[in-house]
C-alpha cells in the first residue's frame, strides 16, 4: 500500500511537473522592464565602438510611465536592462522611453553617422564638433527621452514635470538644461479590429509626442563622476507631486 | 489491489498525454479562413479602399488583421497591424510569406518583404535618436534622406528546394508584388502573388483557384544579419534588387562583434489554411 502510495506521490509529481511548467510558460509575461547595464561604462573602449549602433541604444533604453501601446513588454535574460516602475495602474500620464547616453553610445553613434553618410575626415570634424557644442557630453550627463501621452499634450510639457536622476546612495540632481528636440507631434491612431475602428472620416484617438535631451551634471559636487565604477544603480524620475500615482520612474542596473 | 491502481495510473497517463497533445495542438494550430474572388485584379499600391468590401480576419492574439482574396490570376492578401515594434522589424528582417499548395505548413517557398517605413519615420516613432541627425548639416542631412529614399523595398524569393534565395523589384516585374502603406497609425502590407508560373517568371503559388492550400506570415525576426551587429539600416545599404540571384548579399557595413543582444520584439508566426475561390460561375 505504501508502495502505492509513493508510487502515486511519484506519479503526482510527474503529472505535475510538465503541466505547471507549460502554464508557467503560458503565463511568463515580464511585468518589469529592469536594465543591467554592464560594468564598462563612461569610459572610452575602443574595441567596443564597432558594436551596433541601434543594439547599444536599445540596450541603454528604459521605458516607464504610461502603458506602452502595441509595444511588447521588455525581456529578461539581455545584459544590459533597466527596470521602471510603471506608475500606478493606468494613472501615469506619460509614456518615458529613456536612453542613457553614455560615452560608448554617443561614439557609436557618431561613428555610425559618419559612417553611413561616407563623410570625409572635415565633414566628420563638423559633425562631431556641432554634437559636442550642442550637448557638451563631457561635462553632461545626457539622457535622451520619447514622450508619449493619450492624454492632452500639456503633460508633454517638461516644465510641469520635476524631473531628476537619483544614484544608489540617494544623491538627487536636476538638470542643468533640459533641451526639447522636436515640438508635439499630434497623432491618430486607430485599432484594427472592426469593432473599435473609426469610421472613414472619423478621428480615432489622439497621441502626442515629443522628444528632449535632459542635460544633467556629469560630476558630482566634490567633481567625482556620477556614472562611476561603483555605481549600481541609477534612477531616472518623473514626478508631478509627492503623490505616488503621479510619479514614475526608470532604473538602469548596473552589474558585471 | 495492485491492478486497481495500475489501472488508475494508465487513466492518469493517457489523461496527461491527451492535455499534453492539446496543448501541443493549441500551440501550433493552423486557422482556416475563407479567401473570397476578386472580381477585378487589385492593383497593388498599399492602398486598401479596394478591400473595403472585402471581408477581413482579425487575430486578436497576435493583433493583425488579414484579407485574403483571388482571381483566376493571383492571391491577393492584405495584412496590417498598429505595432511600431513590428513595422521596424519587417523594415529591417522582413515579413516572410510562405505558402504551400500542399495545404501542409512546409517552409519551401516563400516570398520576404523588407521595407516599410523611411528610417526617419521609424525615428519618429521611437526609434534612436539622441541628437545625431539634429548635429548633421543641413547638406549632411539632405544627403541623408536621399540615402534612406535610395534604400528601396525589396522582395526576395525563397526557394529551399532549388537552395537559391533570389531578389526581385516589388513592383511585380518578377511576378511577385509587394506593397507597403501607413495610415493612421496602421501599417498594411499587400501582396500579390501569381498562382501560375508565368513566361517571364517562375515564381508562384502553383495552386488554382478552388485549391486548398496553406499560407504561413512570419515576421519580428531579424535575421543572423542583422542580430550580428549593425544598428539602423545598416543591412539594406544594398542597391534595390533587380533579379540578383544567389544568397542574400553583402553583409553590413562596419558590423558588430556580438556584445549586447538587441533587445528586439519576438518572432511571431500566423499559418492560415485556406480554399482559395473559384470564380462565380464555378461556384453555382
Amino acid at each position: 500500500m505504501c508502495r502505492f502510495s509513493k508510487f502515486r506521490t511519484r506519479w503526482a509529481v510527474v503529472f505535475c511537473s510538465p503541466v505547471l511548467f507549460l502554464l508557467l510558460i503560458s503565463c511568463a509575461t515580464v511585468r518589469s522592464s529592469k536594465k543591467y547595464v554592464g560594468t564598462v561604462f563612461d569610459s572610452e573602449t575602443s574595441a567596443r565602438i564597432e558594436e551596433s549602433f541601434q543594439a547599444l541604444w536599445e540596450t541603454r533604453t528604459v521605458y516607464f510611465g504610461q502603458e506602452r501601446m502595441g509595444g511588447k513588454s521588455l525581456q529578461v535574460g539581455i545584459p544590459f536592462m533597466g527596470a521602471g516602475d510603471r506608475g500606478k495602474d493606468s494613472e501615469f500620464p506619460i509614456q518615458i522611453t529613456a536612453t542613457l547616453m553614455d560615452s560608448l553610445l554617443i561614439e557609436a553613434g557618431l561613428k555610425y553617422y559618419v559612417s553611413f553618410l561616407e563623410m570625409t575626415p572635415e565633414e566628420e570634424a563638423e559633425f562631431r564638433s556641432n554634437y559636442y557644442s550642442k550637448y557638451d557630453p563631457a561635462n553632461n550627463l545626457l539622457i535622451w527621452c520619447e514622450l508619449q501621452t493619450n492624454w492632452a499634450k500639456l503633460h508633454l510639457d517638461p516644465d510641469r514635470w520635476t524631473i531628476f536622476i537619483e544614484d544608489d546612495a540617494g544623491n538627487q540632481y536636476e538638470p542643468v538644461q533640459i533641451l526639447e528636440e522636436s515640438q508635439p507631434i499630434r497623432q491618430t491612431e486607430m485599432d484594427i479590429f472592426p469593432d473599435f475602428q473609426p469610421k472613414q472620416g472619423h478621428r480615432g484617438w489622439e497621441s502626442h509626442q515629443k522628444t528632449i535631451m535632459l542635460c544633467f551634471p556629469k560630476f558630482d559636487f566634490y567633481q567625482n563622476p556620477i556614472l562611476s565604477d561603483k555605481l549600481q544603480f541609477l534612477k531616472l524620475v518623473f514626478k508631478l507631486s509627492d503623490d505616488q500615482k503621479t510619479r514614475a520612474e526608470g532604473i538602469w542596473v548596473f552589474n558585471d | 489491489m495492485a491492478d486497481k491502481n495500475l489501472i488508475t495510473i494508465r487513466t492518469q497517463a493517457i489523461i496527461f498525454l491527451a492535455f499534453a497533445g492539446f496543448i501541443l495542438i493549441a500551440g501550433c494550430n493552423t486557422q482556416e479562413v475563407e479567401t473570397h474572388w476578386s472580381p477585378e485584379p487589385i492593383k497593388v499600391d498599399g492602398e486598401i479602399t479596394e478591400w473595403n468590401n472585402m471581408p477581413m480576419n482579425y487575430f486578436e492574439e497576435s493583433g493583425v488583421g488579414l484579407g485574403l482574396c483571388n482571381d483566376t490570376e493571383n492571391l491577393y492578401i492584405l495584412f496590417r497591424f498598429n505595432n511600431t515594434q513590428w513595422a521596424r522589424a519587417i523594415r529591417m528582417g522582413g515579413l516572410t510569406l510562405w505558402l504551400d499548395n500542399s495545404g501542409k505548413k512546409k517552409k519551401d517557398f516563400g516570398i520576404r518583404y523588407t521595407g516599410g517605413p523611411s528610417l526617419s519615420d521609424l525615428q519618429k516613432l521611437g526609434g534612436p535618436g539622441g541628437g545625431f541627425r539634429e548635429s548633421l548639416t543641413p547638406e549632411q542631412q539632405k544627403r541623408l534622406t536621399e540615402m534612406e529614399m535610395d534604400m528601396a523595398d525589396q522582395i526576395t524569393v525563397i526557394d529551399k528546394k532549388a537552395n537559391q534565395e533570389i531578389n526581385l523589384r516589388p513592383d511585380g516585374s518578377g511576378g511577385p508584388a509587394v506593397s507597403f502603406a501607413s495610415v493612421q497609425g496602421i501599417y498594411a502590407y499587400e501582396f500579390s502573388i501569381p498562382l501560375r508560373k508565368g513566361d517571364v517568371f517562375d515564381h508562384a503559388v502553383g495552386a488554382n483557384p478552388g485549391q486548398t492550400i496553406c499560407l504561413g506570415l512570419e515576421w519580428g525576426d531579424m535575421g543572423d544579419r542583422q542580430r550580428m551587429g549593425q544598428g539602423m539600416g545598416g543591412g539594406m545599404r544594398k542597391p534595390p534588387g533587380g533579379g540578383g540571384r544567389g544568397g542574400m548579399g553583402d553583409g553590413p557595413p562596419g558590423g558588430g562583434r556580438g556584445g549586447p543582444r538587441m533587445q528586439q520584439p519576438e518572432k511571431q508566426e500566423v499559418w492560415l489554411k485556406t480554399q482559395l475561390a473559384s470564380p462565380p460561375e464555378e461556384q453555382g
